[in-house]
């Protein structure tokens, strides 16, 4: 990027390739001899390239206190949410025809959930209180006799509330309903333990996470075993799960992100925490400004800021100094406000002028300053032309 | 999550210079004219200096997108020196063109539009 690219605060939606995963990638892109498909064990390509991708299937598990054999790969979250959702609901059949989740959710769950509805299933979408949580208590009273599965987000993508899974889990252990997280924001951000947290299946991405797009996993409780029902069909890989040749390079890419996740995550976090500390001062010395969120249980990197006294699209505009997330999608001139921000008990209004920051491993300090100044500049100008 | 932020040259250089932005002073021969609300998305209003039938200056204050921002701005040049009247035929349909506003943000045009006829009206227009 040119010196004069705006300053990257959108982690949270996308993260670059950190260069030692890319390596990696190249290398097996390249590399002399590792092209083969690792399905085909009856020669050494085929096997070389088993190797490195059940390298990988370590690393991802490493990262979640997970089984080697737990692991499927996927594109990314979202077929991940939606082979975990969809997969277990029709596998279950008329057993059990009753799903939790709740409002802010990711679209790539509340979705497969509609389709569910639409299948016959019935849904219980929780509603957090103002900071985002969800309780355990609430799981529990919505818990029903056929409730086949809960699917909770670790961390909220837009506000970065952290949920207390292990409560949830424990939950759902005592009455036997499988437990579905979406981790596509904690995963290498907060510690994962799918055994100690009673999660019985679990999404991950590798582009939040400093790897490539295309490529996700799937945890699925290998013991005892859990049914899935596949959405694609074909020649049966991933243990029947998720037939598809096996991208190895992808594989192999996202296995070192997590690898250097799990290494880097205590590093990485205390200094996200300060970066967002001292971003937040920053803002917070301006008027009009709210944090939108839990003050305490979040992950480092995001925050998310409702901006009094402005309007959403302009503040945007005026910040095109930054890559930030807005909480409207303006593009369509319906202003239509952030479902989740909406959920939590904000106006339409402030639900259209909050702004996501994330932050992340290649963020300097002197970026977060001068975001601070952006910020200051937009909101005068604004504040000032408004009558 | 998620927007996208197009829009055109002259939009984007009239919210970023924003002229004839400000608060004018009562004094004799100012009228001021406003529409529109916060709370929906988009609040104008315009102030005219008028020298009996002819405005002399004009000047604005807005919320709003930057379409709004930006025909506010576009708006206060385009009839300053104009008869009354003449003004009153200056419409949305001119700023559509001018500045390449897309038909969703029409809305905030007549919000735009009926804030500089609120401030004609008040001229005597």
């Amino acid at each position: 990027m040119s010196d004069d690219s705006p300053i990257y605060l959108d982690y949270a939606a996308t993260t670059p390739v950190d260069p030692r995963v890319a390596e990696a990638m190249t290398q097996i892109l390249s590399g002399p001899g590792l092209f083969g498909n690792p399905a085909s064990l009856g020669h050494a390509y085929g096997r070389r390239a088993r190797e490195l991708v059940e390298t990988a299937r370590g690393q991802v598990a490493g990262l979640i206190g997970a089984r080697h054999m737990g692991v499927v790969f996927t594109s990314g979250a979202t077929e991940s949410n939606n082979l975990a959702i969809l997969g277990a609901a029709r596998f279950a059949g008329d057993k059990k025809r009753h799903l939790i989740t709740s409002r802010t959710e990711h679209k790539a769950v509340l979705e497969p959930m509609k389709q569910l509805e639409h299948e016959g299933f019935q849904v219980t979408y929780l509603k957090p209180d103002v900071t985002g949580t969800v309780h355990a208590e609430q799981v529990v009273d919505a818990l029903r006799d056929d409730t086949l599965l809960v699917s909770l987000m670790h961390v909220n993508n837009e506000i970065g509330v952290v949920q207390d899974i292990g409560k949830v889990g424990q939950a759902c252990r005592a009455r036997g309903v499988l437990l579905h997280v979406d981790a596509a924001q904690s995963a290498g951000k907060v510690t994962i333990d799918v055994d100690a947290m009673g999660v019985d299946l679990l999404s991950l991405t590798a582009h939040k996470i400093y790897g490539p797009k295309g490529i996700g996993a799937l945890y699925v409780r290998p013991a005892p075993p859990l049914g899935l029902q596949p959405l694609q069909f074909g020649g049966g890989h991933e243990r029947g799960v998720r037939s598809g040749t096996l991208p190895t390079h992808q594989i192999v890419g996202l296995g070192l992100a997590c690898a250097l996740a799990a290494a880097e995550r205590e590093a990485d976090a205390k200094r996200l925490t300060e970066l967002r500390r001292r971003f937040w001062q920053g803002l917070s010395a301006l008027d009009g400004i709210e944090l939108n969120g839990h003050p305490t249980a979040h992950v480092p990197g995001i925050l998310n800021v409702a901006v009094h006294g402005v309007e959403g699209e302009s503040l945007l505009l005026g910040l095109r100094g930054i890559a930030v997330s807005s909480g409207s999608a303006c593009s369509s001139g319906s202003d239509e406000a952030s479902y989740v921000l909406r959920a939590l008990g904000r106006s339409d209004q402030l639900a259209g002028s909050s702004i996501r920051f994330s932050f992340g491993r290649f963020t300097t300090v002197a970026e977060v300053d001068t975001a601070v100044e952006i910020v200051n500049k937009a909101l005068r100008h604004l504040r000032e032309l408004a009558p | 999550m998620a927007a996208t932020l197009e829009y055109s040259a002259t939009v984007l250089d009239l919210f970023a210079r924003r002229p004839f932005a400000g608060r004018m002073p009562p004094t004799p021969g100012v009228v001021t004219g406003e529409a529109g609300e916060r709370a929906l998305g988009a609040q104008v209003q315009f102030w005219l200096k008028c020298s009996g039938q002819r405005i002399q200056a004009v000047s604005f204050l807005a919320y709003g997108c930057p379409h709004t921002i930006a025909a506010a701005s576009w708006w206060a040049p385009r009839v300053q020196g104009l008869s009354l009247n003449d003004a009153k035929q200056v419409g949305w349909r001119e700023a559509e063109q001018a500045l390449s506003i897309p038909t969703e943000k029409r809305g905030r045009l007549l919000v735009v539009e009926d804030a500089m006829h609120a401030a004609l009206q008040a001229a005597g227009a």
